[in-house]
């Protein structure tokens, strides 16, 4: 593969990167080329391997900082972007066909059941706000223990959803976390072979 | 070579070369591959991941009317370099007095 191609093709696959991310590797290695004194029709994958060898090396250096930025502060925004490395890692990754199919499916089973519960749970918490709302007009005609009884019952059922949200918000964190190690697991025999 | 550079390692090898002399992507990775088998992509990662970590700077010249950018080591990376240093010696040590190349820690 000549070196105009594999540039192309590098960037392809780092697109999901940050733009300065981006940039900074794609000059890398225009740079190290250079030093090489390796034209644009030169043949590039005998010294630096494929694109996609190249870019799953960086895209896993990006998922180890991660890893440790997951550590010290696991928000939503962080999950977020943990699967989001996770796929472009799997897009670039280097193993055998059979174990991306297999984590892409345990991946997208996950997704689901995230989705699922999250569906659920929104519903169950909409349902829950709409009784609860609903209900408020009967403190007003009830009397008593009666209107105390039925606030009660609005305040409980506000409070379930509540709950569950940040049940829910919890649970996709630690699946984002167990996505990472999943994919690190199944991918370290590939990038050892490519690292070192 | 059989025992494998792992990340620690090869960060510390990299501090150690621009701790010398300030070194561009290729020649640093020249200068490891002389001793040590290591495939040319490798050390973008390991670029990469010092200078966010603070450990390596960067400063841009011209060459030949185009650009080649310098790595440079940060006062955070001398220190790092230093610890990785004693720990390298503490190692090492302990590995020859297993492989027996050596008596025991305190002798010299």
């Amino acid at each position: 593969m000549n070196k105009k191609i594999f540039m192309r093709q590098l960037e392809a696959k780092l697109r999901g990167l940050p733009k300065d991310e981006q940039k900074d590797a794609l000059e890398y290695y225009e740079e190290y080329f250079a030093d090489m004194g390796i034209g644009d029709d030169d043949d590039v994958t005998q010294v630096v391997g494929t694109p996609k060898d190249v870019a799953h090396n960086i895209l896993n250096e990006c998922l180890t900082k991660q890893e440790e930025e997951n550590v010290k502060n696991n928000s939503v925004k962080n999950s977020v972007k943990s699967i989001w490395l996770v796929i472009l890692g799997i897009m670039a990754a280097p193993v055998a066909l059979p174990l991306i199919i297999a984590f892409a499916a345990v991946a997208f089973s996950l997704f689901i059941t995230v989705v699922a519960v999250g569906v659920s749970a929104v519903a169950c918490g909409i349902t829950a706000i709409i009784v609860g709302v609903a209900l408020i007009p009967g403190v007003i005609w009830a009397s008593g223990v009666q209107s105390t009884f039925i606030l009660g019952v609005c305040l409980l059922f506000i409070g379930i959803t509540i709950l569950m949200t940040m049940l829910l918000i919890e649970l996709a964190k630690a699946i984002a976390v167990l996505l990472l190690k999943l994919y690190k697991k199944i991918t370290k025999k590939g990038v050892v072979k490519n690292e070192y | 070579m059989i025992y494998q550079l792992t990340a620690p390692l090869l960060d510390a090898c990299v501090l150690g070369i621009v701790s010398k002399e300030d070194a561009y992507g290729y020649t640093l990775t020249q200068q490891v591959r002389e001793l040590i088998d290591v495939s040319e992509s490798t050390l973008y990662p390991v670029l990469r991941r010092l200078k966010k970590d603070n450990l390596l700077d960067t400063y841009d010249n011209s060459y030949q009317g185009r650009n080649r950018r310098y790595y440079t080591i940060t006062p955070q990376g001398r220190k790092k370099l230093d610890f990785y240093c004693d720990e390298w010696k503490i190692y090492k040590d302990k590995i020859d007095v297993l492989m027996d190349l050596k008596e025991d820690l305190k002798d010299e």
